[in-house]
C-alpha cells in the first residue's frame, strides 16, 4: 500500500496519471529503445577503447589507455585526419551545389520529365556502393581502365597508364560525390518544397531586388535545411567504408574508417584487438558530437522558420525556356556517369566467363556466356536471400520511419527535457561510425537466441538510421504548423488520433522519401549482412559479396544486376502502393 | 475517415507481420529435420586429447616422407563391418537433422551440389550444406569463439589457415573429434595430423594444435601472369628480388595487406630487414597495391591492371576457359599451413558433423580437386596424383625445402608482426618512389 502511495505521489500530478501522459510516457518508452539500441552499443564501444589489446569489451579483465596511445601516436594519424577531413568534408561541398541545382530544377522549374526525378535519383541510390566503384576500377583504372585504353587509343598515346587514375584521394572524392548527390537531393527538395515563395514575392513587392530577396528572405529561409544536409553529410562521409574499402588500398589512401575495419579485422592471427579501432570510433564520435552540436545549435534557431501553415499554396514555377535542353542535359550528365557507365560495364561483366576491358587488345578473349545467371534465379542459392532482403529492408524501413516520426512530432510538439534527451539519443547513431555500432551488436548477440535472425539485423539497421530518419521528419515536423493538430484536438479527437489522421497525414511525403530511402539502403548494403548473418539469415549482400571474394566476379556482376534491378522494381511498385494508399494528392 | 482508418490498419499490420517474419530468422533450411538435443557436455566420445597420446605434429619439413604408404584416394576405404566408423555414420544417419554448416562463402553452388550428391552417394544421407557467411579464417573463427562463450555453436566443421585457427583452441572453442571413428574410415588422417599441423601449443590442460584439428592442406602463394603481356620463361623459378628491378616497373599488382610476402622470414636465408628493403624497393618500383586477396590480384592482372603478381593460383576451369592469365611457381613458395577442426559446439547434429568433417578432408577435397584443381598437401606424396598443383609442385623440381613456411608456435605468433613490417614498408616504398639499398 506504501509504495503504491508512493508510486502514485509520483506519478500523479494535479490528479492526473502522468504515466498515462503522452508527454511523459511517449518519450520514456523512446528512451528506453534507443538506449537499447544505441547507448548500450555506444557503451560498449567507450569500454573497448580503453581495454588491453586481444581483451574483448564484454570480458573481464584491466582498464589502460594504452588504445588511445597507439592510435593516436602513429606515424599515419595525421595523414588519416587529414585524409578522412578531406574526403568527408570534399564530398559534400562539391557535391551540394549539384544536388542543390538537381533540387531546385525539381521543385522550381518547369524542366520537362522533372516528375521522373524521382525514379532517376533512385536508380543510383539504389546501386550497392560497391557495384558503383567496381565499375569506376573497370573504367579508370589507369592501365586496364576501359575509357582510359579507348582515349590512349584514340589519341595514339604510346604510353600504358593514364589519361585518368581513379586510384587517388580525387578519384576517391570523385565517386563519393556521386554517390552523395541522390540523397542530398532528397533532403533538399524537403527544405524547397515546404518554402512558401509568397515571402519571396512579399519581399520582391515591397521593391526590394533579386538580390536583396535572396540574401533577406531566400538564404535565411533555407538555411537551416542546407546547413543540416552539410552536417549530416560531412558525418556521413566520416563513416563511409565501402568505398574507401574498394579504392583505398590501391590508392593509398585511408581514411577513418577503413582504419577501424582493418584494425578491427585480425590480420594474421586470431587476436583481435578492440582498442585501437574503439580510439578511432571514439575520435569519431567527437567529430560527429561537434557537427551535431553546431546541427542542434541551428535547430534551436529554427523555429522562427516555420513557413508551412494550414493554408494551402503553390510553389512558384520558373519557365526554362531554352534552357530547358541545358538543364536536361545537365540532370543526363549525372545519370550517364553515375548510373550507366559502371551500371553497363557490370552489365556486360555479367554475361562474360571472365572480365577483359572491351578494347580492340583483348576482343579475342572476350567469352560470352549466360551461365552466371545460372543460380541467379534459383531459390536455395539466391531466392532465399533475396526474400530475406526483403523482409530485412521492408521491416526496417517502416519500423524506422513509424518510429521517427514518432520522436520528431514528440520533440517538436513537446519540447521537454525529457524530448530533449530523446532529440540528442536519436542524433547519437550518426556519430558512432556503422562498422562499431554493427560490431558492438555483433558482441552484445552472439550466444543469444537474437543472432542470426533477421531481427537482429533490422535493428542494426534502425541503429544506423534512426539519426536519418529523425532528421528528416524534424525538418518536415518544424515547418508543420501546429494550428492543424489544435483544430483536431478542439475538435474531440484524442492526441494518438491526432498524430495518426493529421499529423502523419501531413507528413506523408517526407515519411514516404525516408521509408523509400531506408528501403533502398537497407537493400543495397553489404556491412550489416557481412558482420550479423548467419546461416539461413544471410542476405543478398553476403552472396555478391562471397562470390567476389572468390573471383566469381562476373557472377558478382550478375547477381549485383539482380539486385540492383529488383531494388528499382521495389521503389517503383513500392511507391506506386503507398501513392494509392494515402492518396494520390500527396504525390507530385 | 474510414479509408484512412483502413490504411492504418493496413501498414500497422504489415509492420507486425514484416517484424514478426523478421524475427523467424529466415527459413528453416530442412523443415523434416528433427532437431538434435545439444549434449550437455561437448567432451568428445573418443579418447580425450590426455588420453591420446599420439605425437604432436612433427614439423613439415622436418620428414617429409610419410611413415607408411598411404591408400589411394580413390580407393578411400569403405568402412567394413560394424567399425567406429560405420557406427559413427548409423549415428549420423539417425540422428536426423542433416544439415552441415560450413563456411562456403563463394563457393560456386555447382561444386555444392557436386559435394552433396557424392556424400549422398556414399552413406545414402541426404546431406544438404548450408553457408555460414564470412571468410572461412578470418571471419567464422571469430564467430565460433564468440558464440562458444555462450555455449552456441555456429558452423558443424571449420578449416583456414592455422595463423587464424589457433585461437580458436586457445579460447577452448573447439573439442577433440572421434580419431578413432575418423582414422577407421580415413587412416591418412593420422598422417594428416602428424605431417601437416604445426605445433602450436597454448590449448587448455596443455593441448596442442594437432590433439583437435589435422591438416586441410596449405595455402600458399605463385607468381600469377597476364599472358598477354608477359611469358612463362620470365617469371618461372623467378628470384622475387628480381620484381624490384626497372624490367617490372609499373607492371606489378600485389595484395595490399602483403599476401604471401610476411611468411618470407621464415626461411632461413631472410629476415625482418630483408623483407623490409624487398617489400619498400617493390613499392617505389610502381608497385599497385590491390584489395581483395587472391581474387583481387588475379582480377587485376586478367584485366591488365598488373602484369604480375603474388597470389594463390587461378582455377584450371578458368585457365581452360581462355581468361588471359597463369601461374608459374617461383624460387620458393611462401604458404601457411591449413587446417580443419570441429568446434566444441557445433550447429546441429553432432554425428553429423563428424562424418562430414572427415569426408570433407579427403573424399570432399579430392573432389574440389577435381572440380577446380585446387588442393595443395606436398606432405603426403601419396596424394600427389590426385592433387595436380602438388604434381605440378615435384615436377617442378621443388620440395619441401622450398616452401617458406612459419612452423613453430613463434612463427605463427609473429606473422602478424611480420605482416605489419611488409605493409609498412611497401606503403613507403610507392610514397617515396625512392629505392634503399
Amino acid at each position: 500500500m506504501a509504495l503504491a502511495g508512493t508510486l502514485r505521489r509520483y506519478t500523479h500530478i494535479g490528479g492526473r496519471n502522468m504515466l498515462l501522459d503522452i508527454r511523459v510516457i511517449g518519450p520514456l518508452v523512446v528512451l528506453a529503445l534507443l538506449a537499447f539500441y544505441v547507448l548500450i552499443p555506444l557503451i560498449l564501444t567507450v569500454i573497448a577503447s580503453f581495454r588491453p589489446a586481444g581483451v574483448l569489451p564484454t570480458e573481464a579483465g584491466a582498464f589502460t589507455v594504452s588504445a588511445y596511445v597507439r592510435a593516436f601516436t602513429g606515424a599515419d594519424f595525421r595523414p588519416i585526419v587529414f585524409n578522412t577531413v578531406l574526403y568527408a568534408g570534399g564530398g559534400v561541398l562539391l557535391g551540394l551545389p549539384i544536388a542543390f541545382a538537381f533540387a531546385f530544377l525539381t521543385e522550381r522549374t518547369d524542366m520537362p520529365f522533372r516528375h521522373y526525378m524521382y525514379l532517376m535519383m533512385f536508380v543510383p541510390m539504389s546501386t550497392p556502393v560497391f557495384a558503383t566503384a567496381l565499375g569506376w576500377v573497370l573504367l579508370l583504372g589507369p592501365r586496364a581502365g576501359t575509357i582510359n585504353q579507348w582515349i590512349r587509343l584514340v589519341t595514339g598515346s604510346d604510353t600504358r597508364e593514364g589519361p585518368f587514375n581513379i586510384f587517388t584521394l580525387e578519384g576517391l572524392i570523385f565517386v563519393h560525390v556521386l554517390g552523395g548527390i541522390p540523397t542530398m537531393w532528397l533532403f533538399l527538395i524537403s527544405v524547397l518544397r515546404n518554402m512558401d515563395p509568397a515571402m519571396e514575392d512579399a519581399s520582391a513587392t515591397s521593391g526590394a531586388g533579386r538580390w536583396q530577396t535572396l540574401k533577406r528572405v531566400t538564404v535565411p529561409l533555407m538555411f537551416p535545411g542546407v546547413a543540416a544536409v552539410l552536417v549530416y553529410f560531412f558525418i556521413s562521409g566520416l563513416e563511409s567504408l565501402e568505398l574507401p574499402l574498394a579504392l583505398g588500398p590501391t590508392a593509398g589512401v585511408e581514411v577513418l574508417a577503413t582504419k577501424i575495419f582493418f584494425t578491427i579485422l585480425p590480420s594474421a592471427n586470431i587476436e583481435t584487438d578492440y582498442g585501437v579501432p574503439a580510439a578511432f570510433g571514439m575520435l569519431g564520435l567527437v567529430m560527429g558530437l561537434i557537427g551535431i552540436s553546431f546541427y542542434l545549435y541551428l535547430v534551436r534557431r529554427s523555429a522562427r522558420y516555420a513557413v508551412v501553415t494550414g493554408r494551402g499554396y503553390r510553389p512558384k514555377m520558373i519557365r526554362l525556356g531554352k534552357w530547358k535542353v541545358l538543364a536536361l542535359a545537365f540532370v543526363g550528365a549525372y545519370i550517364v556517369i553515375k548510373v550507366i557507365l559502371p551500371f553497363s560495364v557490370l552489365f556486360i561483366a555479367s554475361f562474360l566467363q571472365f572480365y577483359v576491358p572491351l578494347v580492340p587488345e583483348t576482343w579475342s578473349y572476350l567469352s560470352w556466356t549466360f551461365d552466371n545467371y545460372d543460380h541467379v534465379f534459383s531459390y536455395r542459392f539466391f531466392g532465399k536471400y533475396f526474400v530475406n532482403t526483403i523482409i530485412v529492408a521492408v521491416s526496417s524501413a517502416f519500423s524506422n520511419m513509424i518510429l521517427v516520426t514518432f520522436i520528431a512530432w514528440l520533440i517538436v510538439r513537446y519540447p521537454s527535457r525529457l524530448t530533449r534527451a530523446v532529440n540528442a539519443l536519436a542524433f547519437l547513431p550518426l556519430a558512432i561510425p556503422g562498422v562499431i555500432s554493427t560490431v558492438a551488436l555483433f558482441l552484445m548477440f552472439i550466444g543469444t537466441p537474437l543472432y542470426g535472425t533477421l531481427a537482429l539485423m533490422v535493428l542494426a539497421f534502425a541503429a544506423r538510421y534512426t539519426a536519418f530518419g529523425t532528421r528528416l521528419m524534424h525538418s518536415a515536423q518544424l515547418q508543420i504548423h501546429r494550428e492543424l493538430e489544435e483544430a483536431s484536438l478542439v475538435s474531440g479527437a484524442g492526441t494518438i488520433r491526432t498524430f495518426f489522421a493529421i499529423n502523419l497525414r501531413l507528413l506523408i511525403p517526407a515519411f514516404l522519401n525516408g521509408w523509400l530511402w531506408i528501403l533502398v539502403h537497407a537493400a543495397k548494403d553489404f556491412s550489416v549482412a557481412l558482420l550479423l548473418a548467419s546461416g539461413t539469415s544471410a542476405l543478398v549482400g553476403n552472396i555478391i559479396y562471397g562470390s567476389f571474394t572468390a573471383g566469381e566476379f562476373p557472377q558478382a556482376a550478375a547477381q549485383m544486376v539482380v539486385l540492383i534491378a529488383f531494388n528499382l522494381v521495389l521503389v517503383v511498385l513500392g511507391r506506386r502502393w503507398i501513392r494509392r494508399a494515402v492518396g494520390g494528392e500527396q504525390q507530385s | 475517415m474510414k479509408r484512412l482508418l483502413g490504411n492504418r490498419l493496413l501498414v500497422a499490420l504489415l509492420v507486425v507481420f514484416s517484424l514478426a517474419l523478421a524475427a523467424c530468422g529466415g527459413e528453416d533450411p530442412d523443415p523434416t529435420a528433427t532437431p538434435t538435443p545439444r549434449p550437455a557436455d561437448p567432451t568428445p566420445t573418443s579418447a580425450a586429447p590426455a588420453a591420446d597420446p599420439t605425437p604432436t605434429s612433427a614439423a613439415p619439413s622436418g620428414d617429409p616422407t610419410p611413415t607408411r604408404a598411404a591408400p589411394a584416394p580413390a580407393d578411400t576405404p569403405t568402412p567394413q563391418g560394424p567399425g567406429p566408423f560405420e557406427q559413427l555414420v548409423e549415428r549420423a544417419k539417425a540422428g536426423g537433422n542433416h544439415t552441415i554448416r560450413y563456411a562456403l562463402e563463394g563457393v560456386d553452388p555447382d561444386i555444392i551440389l557436386a559435394m552433396e550428391d557424392a556424400f549422398r552417394q556414399k552413406f545414402d544421407i541426404p546431406l544438404t550444406l548450408e553457408s555460414e557467411p564470412g571468410h572461412s579464417s578470418r571471419d567464422v573463427p571469430l564467430k565460433i569463439i564468440q558464440a562458444a562463450a555462450s555455449g552456441d555453436g555456429v558452423v558443424d566443421a571449420s578449416s583456414g589457415s592455422a595463423a587464424n585457427l589457433f585461437g580458436m583452441m586457445r579460447e577452448d572453442a573447439l573439442q577433440v573429434p572421434d580419431w578413432d571413428a575418423v582414422y577407421d574410415g580415413y587412416p591418412l588422417a593420422r598422417e594428416l595430423r602428424e605431417a601437416g599441423v604445426p605445433n602450436i601449443g597454448g590449448g587448455p590442460n596443455g593441448t596442442v594444435l594437432s590433439d583437435y584439428c589435422m591438416a586441410e592442406g596449405m595455402s600458399f602463394w605463385t607468381i600469377n601472369y597476364n599472358t598477354i603481356h608477359v611469358d612463362r620463361d620470365e617469371v618461372e623459378g623467378i628470384a622475387f628480388e628480381e620484381f624490384t628491378e626497372e624490367k617490372w616497373r609499373n607492371r606489378l599488382a600485389f595484395d595490399a595487406r602483403a599476401l604471401g610476402f610476411y611468411v618470407f622470414p621464415f626461411r632461413d636465408d631472410w629476415d625482418d630487414e630483408r623483407l623490409r628493403v624487398f617489400a619498400h624497393n617493390i613499392g617505389a618500383n610502381g608497385l599497385k597495391l590491390i584489395p581483395g586477396g587472391s581474387t583481387g590480384v588475379r582480377q587485376a592482372i586478367i584485366q591488365g591492371e598488373g602484369d604480375v603478381g603474388m597470389a594463390g593460383p587461378p582455377s584450371q576451369t578458368l585457365i581452360d576457359q581462355g581468361a588471359p592469365i597463369n601461374w608459374a611457381y617461383p624460387e620458393f613458395v611462401p604458404g601457411t599451413h591449413r587446417v580443419a577442426c570441429l568446434p566444441k559446439y557445433t550447429a546441429g547434429n553432432q554425428d553429423m558433423a563428424t562424418l562430414f568433417y572427415a569426408w570433407n578432408n579427403f573424399d570432399g577435397y579430392y573432389l574440389r580437386s577435381e572440380l577446380t584443381g585446387s588442393g595443395f598437401r606436398p606432405y603426403l606424396q601419396a596424394e600427389a596424383e590426385y592433387l595436380p598443383r602438388v604434381k605440378a609442385f615435384f615436377d617442378a623440381g621443388l620440395t619441401e625445402n622450398d616452401l617458406a613456411l612459419p612452423q613453430t608456435e613463434a612463427d605463427y605468433e609473429r606473422t602478424g608482426e611480420t605482416r605489419t613490417i611488409a605493409i609498412e614498408a611497401m606503403q613507403a616504398g610507392i610514397a617515396s618512389g625512392e629505392k634503399i639499398r
